[in-house]
């Protein structure tokens, strides 16, 4: 096994192991960190499903076409339920209607159930990039106590995880499709590596927020 | 030529992933930073606050001691001077009316009750001026003052006050002798009040940085539910201790019943 499908198949432990922390210590969550919990629970089965066909040789794209308008609702609900009034819900809840919709229409319409969809995925990129910039910025202006302390922590790495990942991926995503039809699979690999080295880091982040978060309820 | 394009276009998505990347990290270590700035700030400010509360407190208190003390001289100086002055002018129309034979017994009896009712006013005035402030505190200091009040307890027979001073303490400041006054007198009357205690024991001692203070008693203990924990008397002990940049420990006797507390003062 070379070094690149090594750390490809390396990045699916650390989602299993935020899936698996979130099943141990869900019930001590808050409500907050149980939406989260959801999203995790969410990219955790998917995972799961994912490396099954991957091992069993099958396609596991329309999967992604599930997952990419259902993460990115229960990761908007989750800073619309953890920024609260900081927030404007009902623009959050506005977009969140609109790009559902759109990842509809492009999985019908433009990129089948069976390709890559990196429209709908360089659009959630751009939308959590401007999502997470704008938790940063009111998470240093708001007053102190506006946000309790133990959510601001998790909050914080959640956030850096999702920031790191999605700005790191985001010409990936956008030139995926690209790049599948014009390059051999090495350079494939080569991309995806990159990804999965994202992807790692991420799920690192919303390790440590989740242990911080965990840790300060004992 | 598709392989030139190729190694083109993979040279633009790798190497702007990684500065992305880069960008996205340094975003949220400047955010790490400006959170820390502003921890640093907030406890700057926070701490602030608590000195000028500290201050406040203290100058509270040194108010509060000066108006009692002129309240103290005031009553002593001048209400006990006038009633001694009438009760003066009784004896005198005392002696007067005894020497008629003509005046009438029950005259003799309401000057003898205005006598003992001004000598009961003048020993009330002096008991209340030395309770708001002993004049022996300022001369012998805090160590005889208190002593002397432990005979008066103790003759009594309801309450027996063990004091002791394991180390000779220093020459202690003015605040500080009156800060300890005050908080031993303010246990001794929690005890009296709430306790039902039959024993006191007050142990002074001295260990070149601190003042220490061991307060305990044979009563039924500190009842954490009940709200005499946090009563005006608790209240005052833990202001005063404050004001003197002090700390109080206090609890339930563990050996046996009682209740018991460590206070602690920087000299």
């Amino acid at each position: 096994m070379n070094i690149t499908k090594a750390i490809l198949i390396a990045s699916d432990i650390p989602v299993l192991l935020v899936f698996f922390f979130v099943i141990v210590y869900y019930e001590k969550f808050e409500r907050t960190l149980k939406v989260f919990g959801w999203f995790i629970i969410c990219s955790g089965i998917v995972q799961i499903i994912a490396l099954a066909l991957w091992l069993l040789r099958k396609n596991n794209l329309p999967l992604l076409h599930f997952y990419v308008p259902a993460g990115f609702t229960l990761l908007a609900w989750y800073y619309t339920t953890v920024l609260g009034k900081l927030i404007a819900k009902r623009v959050i809840n506005l977009v969140t209607l609109l790009f559902v919709c759109f990842s509809i229409v492009n999985s019908i319409f433009f990129q089948g159930i069976f390709i890559f969809n990196s429209n709908a995925l360089t659009v959630e990129s751009i939308l959590l990039i401007i999502l997470s910039i704008f938790t940063f910025i009111v998470l240093l202006n708001q007053e102190l106590y506006s946000i309790a302390p133990r959510i601001k922590l998790g909050l914080s790495w959640i956030n850096s995880g999702i920031l790191i990942y999605y700005s790191s991926t985001l010409l990936l995503f956008y030139f995926a499709n690209y790049c599948a039809q014009h390059y051999n699979v090495n350079i494939n690999a080569y991309d995806w590596m990159f990804h999965s080295f994202a992807s790692i880091i991420m799920y690192i982040c919303f390790y440590v927020g989740l242990w911080k978060q965990v840790r300060q309820y004992r | 030529m598709e392989a030139g394009k190729a190694i083109s276009l993979v040279d633009i998505i790798i190497p702007f992933t990684i500065v992305l990347f880069i960008i996205a990290v340094g975003v949220v270590l400047l955010y790490a930073h400006f959170q820390k700035n502003l921890y640093r700030q907030e406890l700057d400010k926070a701490t602030l606050r608590s000195a000028q509360q500290e201050e406040l407190l203290r100058n509270s208190i040194f108010i509060q001691e000066e108006e009692r003390k002129r309240i103290a001289s005031d009553l002593h100086d001048e209400l006990g001077a006038v009633i001694s002055i009438i009760r003066m002018n009784l004896v005198l129309i005392q002696q007067k009316v005894k020497k008629k034979e003509s005046v009438a017994t029950d005259v003799i009896s309401a000057v003898d009750g205005l006598i003992s009712l001004s000598e009961s006013g003048i020993s009330s005035v002096r008991n209340i001026s030395h309770q708001l402030m002993p004049p022996q505190l300022e001369s012998f200091g805090l160590i005889k003052t208190l002593e002397r009040f432990v005979e008066t307890i103790n003759a009594s027979g309801k309450l027996n006050i063990c004091l002791s001073v394991k180390n000779e303490l220093p020459h202690l400041d003015w605040p500080v002798t009156l800060g300890l006054y005050r908080i031993s007198m303010e246990l001794i009357n929690n005890t009296l009040k709430h306790a039902g205690a039959k024993k006191i024991t007050m142990e002074f001692d001295y260990d070149k940085h601190h003042l220490m203070l061991y307060f305990k008693d044979d009563g039924k203990g500190l009842n954490i539910n009940s709200e005499d924990k946090a009563g005006m008397g608790f209240k005052n002990i833990e202001a005063r201790i404050s004001a003197l940049k002090g700390s109080i420990a206090y609890g339930d006797n563990t050996e046996y019943a009682g209740f018991k507390a460590l206070v602690k003062l920087p000299v």
